[in-house]
């Protein structure tokens, strides 16, 4: 019994990264800590980690930490911001928020540069609370943070948070949990965190829990989402696979929602500068009983077993519910080290490190080098330099984050394996990790029917800064979010360049586009 | 429920293995199945609860225990863990 209360508490503690390490730095005076931190220099980007509810700075320290100084060396310095004391607590709490603007603020404003912040769980709810003058003194601005990377952060919370586990009862789960509860083995609930990473819907909040507010102005953020996937097995035959969708712990419907997690009545104010990546993993169903069948004389493994046969298991796991038929599946998905891309492994995960370190380069300030003349023939983006046709001058020269493209559904046409009738669209670009631009395509994990996408404008024949183009313009709807999105075409001599311009509400007149998409980066088709 | 696996199609498979939704089991996993020899052993039946069993078997002379669920009154497999030798 006592490994079936590790097996759960591990479970509720995925939600953070639970470590023992000890604390490497904290915030201003009136915060719980204050070691001496020192800021950034000229030459550096401050990258400051924020771990989750109930973790510590531990979480980063053999992992992200490393990947970036490795990766970068002296082009940046890499923070950790620690609460661990105060991390059952929701993130509104001044010792997490006010704490982290604080730190933030330490770090960045001497050098005027601003940081990229890379944030798990819970910690990519904090640094929303950080920017949010209703809650924070001396809040962070895009002076103090151009960047946002979350990894599982429960956008719209967790069905293992609040009051979900009640859902199991007249189970082997509930007499499970009614052992760890008696044995102290559930988390205290001496914060609100735990009821606060409830499932929630925008407009809904759980009750006495502050929405988390958009991120300021002009600080982009992108989303790593893991997502496991099972593949059934039977005799050692692979029968076919079952998506989680989730990463056991925070479901991809929740940790890809930012644009639709806010306050109600608030809209984020830079949809633009809103992507999204999914990290993809896979387990034979057969690896999964290795957390659970030494745990004595409850007889878990049959009702593992019984999952992969349950129609409304699989139901509830689209839905993004841990319920009595599937809670067993979504905890050995979590306990089980071989998964990838769980809540905790994600954070050791090649590609989602690799996906970060990414993001962190598309946002690494130029050294010491001169600011870019308005006025350019060639266009950097990160390391790599374009030179213009002769005879051209790119007006907007830009060393800031590549704003990319959407390919549309017919040049995607990956299916969902669990709904043929489903495919999906990829957003946005990037810079690739040795610094070139390329092709290669963000994902914005968004599964669509195919009417559910709408073209508005066809081919309309726009003038932004004096050069013609064809500007396209579509609306689709996800699951859970909708989308408009605007893309213009132009041709510089024999080269053709595009702006996007993503957004969430309303649709918007051609004049508010053409200022829009005169703002965005241009990038050049390759 | 031996005839049904080595059956050779989806139809006869969904007779033995309980498929959730609109789970299609992949050709090659139908085919291999079909080459399988499974063999039950029924005197190894035992109840977990209601609607969920065990029961001991053997395929190409490896021994496994087999998981089963009650659907709509059928027993079908839903999983099978190899015993350890």
């Amino acid at each position: 019994m006592k490994r079936l209360a590790l097996l759960l508490t591990a479970c509720l503690l995925a939600l953070g990264v639970a470590s023992t390490e000890t604390a490497a730095a904290s915030a201003a005076a009136s915060c719980p800590r204050a070691p001496s931190v020192a800021p950034a220099t000229r030459s550096e980007t401050p990258v400051v980690l924020v771990h989750g509810w109930t973790g510590d700075t531990g979480d980063f320290k053999k992992n992200l930490t490393p990947f970036l100084t490795k990766r970068f060396g002296k082009r940046v310095h890499v923070y950790s911001f620690d609460y661990h004391e105060w991390s059952t607590a929701w993130p509104d709490d001044p010792h997490i928020s006010a704490c982290l603007a604080s730190f933030i603020h330490r770090i960045t404003d001497p050098a005027k540069r601003p940081a990229v912040v890379v944030a798990h769980s819970m910690g990519g709810l904090a640094i929303r609370f950080a920017g949010s003058p209703a809650y924070v003194k001396n809040p962070i601005t895009s002076k103090q943070v151009s960047h946002v990377v979350t990894l599982d952060t429960p956008a719209l919370g967790s069905p293992w948070g609040g009051s979900a586990l009640a859902g199991l009862q007249s189970t082997k789960a509930d007499i499970a949990i009614n052992k760890l509860r008696q044995s102290g083995g559930l988390p205290a609930k001496s914060g609100n965190a735990w009821t606060c990473l409830a499932p929630q819907q925008q407009g809904k909040p759980v009750p006495g829990c502050p929405v988390a507010p958009y991120l300021p102005k002009h600080v982009s953020i992108t989303t790593i989402e893991g997502s496991v996937t099972v593949d059934r097995k039977l005799f050692g035959a692979t029968l076919y696979s079952v998506g989680l969708y989730s990463d056991a712990i925070v479901p991809v419907s929740s940790s890809r929602t930012y644009v639709n997690s806010g306050p109600a009545g608030t809209s984020p104010v830079s949809p633009g500068l809103i992507h999204s990546r999914q990290v993809k993993c896979s387990v034979p169903s057969t690896s999964l009983y290795g957390p659970i069948e030494e745990i004595p004389g409850v007889g878990l493994v049959p009702l593992l077993a019984n999952t992969f046969g349950d129609k409304q298991a699989m139901a509830d796991l689209e839905a993004g519910k841990v319920t009595a038929t599937n809670f067993l599946l979504l905890a050995a998905a979590q306990l089980q080290s071989k998964v990838t891309c769980n809540h905790s492994t994600i954070l050791h995960n090649n590609d989602a490190m690799r996906i970060t370190a990414d993001e962190v380069e598309a946002h690494l300030l130029p050294d010491s080098s001169p600011p870019p003349p308005r006025s350019s023939s060639s266009l950097k983006v990160g390391a790599f330099t374009m030179a213009l046709p002769a005879g051209y001058k790119f007006d907007r020269v830009s060393s800031g984050p590549v704003i990319g493209v959407a390919a549309g559904p017919d040049g995607s046409p990956d299916q969902n394996p669990n709904n043929p009738s489903q495919f999906r669209v990829l957003l946005a670009g990037a810079t690739s990790s040795e610094g070139r631009y390329d092709t290669t395509w963000v994902p914005e994990e968004c599964f669509l029917d195919m009417n559910s996408v709408k073209r508005i404008v066809d081919d309309r024949k726009v003038t932004i800064a004096g050069h013609k183009g064809l500007m396209n313009h579509f609306r689709y709807t996800c699951t859970d979010v909708s989308y408009s999105w605007v893309v213009w075409e132009t041709e510089l001599g024999s080269t053709r360049f595009s702006a996007e311009y993503i957004w969430t509400g309303p649709d918007r007149g051609v004049k508010e586009l053409t200022s829009a998409l005169a703002a965005a980066t241009w990038r050049p088709e390759l | 429920m031996e005839e049904a696996l080595a059956g050779g199609t989806q139809e006869q498979l969904s007779a033995a293995i309980a498929l959730p939704g609109n789970a299609t089991v992949a050709p090659q996993a139908v085919a291999d199945l079909a080459k399988m020899s499974l063999k039950i052993d029924e005197r190894t039946f035992q109840t977990v609860d209601a609607r969920s069993a065990s029961v001991s078997a053997t395929v190409d002379g490896t021994a496994w225990t087999v998981f089963l669920l009650k659907v709509e009154d059928v027993w079908k497999i839903t999983d099978a863990v190899e015993v350890a030798p």
